[in-house]
């Protein structure tokens, strides 16, 4: 039942901030970036619920935001499960390689924070070596002083206000199945 | 342990479908273009987010002409204690009517350009701009609240406003019931087959490498003669293989250079700034073409 609620609620999630993203930041930013607000919901979710979360939400909000910026469908998407997939198993590399999960890592808020803003640049600089690759990239200076730089900015902006929603939308979870499992 | 390895087989299979289905749908793309399977997903999405973007649209569009209005009085400087003043007397509804005002001033420019004779050939139909992606320099796409439902085709122009009329910013590349996407002529696979006003050189425009906002002009001869301030249109035929999706004469931008180029070389690259400020469109006009 717990993993149905927390589907749907990350599939809610992932829904609202996609069209927040693209219709209302786009007017409310005071400067020409735009924040990353599925990037935040990606890392949060690679902290708090682990790998299957942060690349479910990740796939789902990249495949969304490709087709409504008429964009390589799939491009997003990559970028976000491979951040999403990578930060998880730093944060939990006992169940990376495959040992017993224990509880989700007790990160403190700023180290929350800073992972946020970590991947955010992640993705916001892996966007921009897909587009060079594929020949739409816009020169490494544009790339970095008109669209990386001011993104993850307004996105930390940004993740001063979500963090803390996606913290009470997320509550950590010890999995009691796994504890019973786990070894005396 | 048992637990331990079903939930390590169960992540890595769906952590791995999921990236597979990632480069499925990025090969797809690259193979297929934006049709078929891709063309589906993207008018679905589109459906699924057209009404709550537009519910968003209609919530943030105060805020937003607010902080636009806030702005103005700052970049003003000059005129900032008289304006200030201005507003302690006249209050919030002179606010509002004042930002209602600019919004006036834009759709009368789209007006202004809906009667002209370029396009009066053509239905034209008015939108709201409910989204776009991209920052606003190098924005590539927009969403507009109109679709299928009202007429809108695959390729119809389509028109912003500027303060001699409408120019072209691109053309509709998704259609769905009730919203549409735009892809803008800024966008690195954008092209336009295009003309001088009064002259007889024609050419390409292409974004411009700096992804700064600006047109090229390319493929133009050498002895066609182009200067500075020059008035670039939509050319309404084929150039070098470039079928024309837009009808002869909309308005594009102005010439703000022509670059020399090697000796022998037989065409030259001119510069365009589009007439339309693309990172701040509110209001536009989609041209039915289709519809005659």
């Amino acid at each position: 039942m717990t993993l149905v609620t927390d589907t749907v609620k990350i599939l809610v999630a992932v829904f609202l901030l996609v069209v927040l993203q693209v219709s209302a930041m786009p007017q409310l930013m005071p400067t020409e970036a735009v924040p990353d607000l599925v990037a935040v919901l990606v890392v949060m979710l690679a902290i708090r619920r682990g790998m299957e979360a942060a690349a479910l939400a990740g796939f789902m909000g990249g495949v969304l935001l490709d087709a409504l910026s008429y964009q390589h469908l799939g491009l997003t998407s990559l970028l976000y499960v491979l951040v999403g997939v990578l930060i998880a198993a730093r944060l939990q590399p006992a169940e990376a390689i495959g040992a017993l999960p224990s509880i989700p890592p007790v990160l403190s808020h700023p180290r929350q924070f800073a992972w946020v803003i970590a991947g955010t640049a992640a993705v916001q600089v892996g966007m921009a070596i897909m587009l060079g690759l594929v020949g739409e990239g816009s020169g490494v200076r544009f790339e970095l002083t008109q669209v990386i730089i001011p993104t993850v900015l307004e996105t930390a902006l940004i993740a001063l206000a979500l963090v803390p929603v996606l913290r009470w939308a997320f509550p950590v979870r010890i999995r009691i199945d796994v504890a019973a499992a786990a070894p005396a | 342990m048992l637990l331990g390895n079903n939930r390590l087989i169960r992540r890595r299979v769906i952590v791995g479908l999921l990236l597979a289905a990632s480069l499925t749908l990025l090969t797809l793309s690259f193979r297929e273009g934006n049709g078929g399977v891709i063309g589906g997903i993207q008018r679905t999405a589109l459906a699924i987010t057209a009404p709550v973007s537009g519910v968003v649209h209609r919530v943030t569009q105060p805020f937003v002409d607010g902080w636009n209005w806030t702005t103005g009085l700052v970049d003003a400087r000059q005129e900032n204690a008289r304006l200030q003043e201005q507003i302690r007397e006249m209050g919030a509804r002179e606010v509002q009517n004042q930002v209602s005002q600019d919004q006036l001033t834009k759709l009368e420019e789209l007006l202004q350009y809906k009667q002209s004779n370029v396009t009066s050939d053509y239905q034209q139909v008015g939108a709201a701009v409910i989204g776009q992606s991209g920052n606003s320099q190098n924005v590539r796409t927009i969403t507009i609240n109109v679709g299928s439902a009202d007429g809108i085709e695959l390729n119809d122009p389509v028109i912003g406003p500027y303060k001699d009329g409408g120019g072209l910013i691109g053309r509709v590349v998704v259609v769905a019931g009730s919203a549409a996407t735009v892809r803008l002529i800024t966008d690195p696979a954008s092209g336009v087959t295009a003309g001088i006003l009064g002259g007889s050189a024609k050419g390409i425009l292409l974004p411009s490498d700096a992804g700064d906002g600006l047109l090229s002009m390319e493929n133009v001869k050498q002895e066609d003669v182009v200067n500075q301030g020059d008035t670039v249109i939509t050319s309404g035929y084929d150039v070098k293989g470039y079928t024309s999706l837009f009808p002869r004469g909309i308005p594009v931008g102005r010439v703000s250079s022509v670059s020399q180029t090697d000796v022998g070389d037989p065409t030259k690259v001119i510069q365009v700034t589009p007439f339309v400020d693309l990172g701040d469109l509110t209001d536009v006009l989609v041209v039915k073409v289709g519809a005659g």
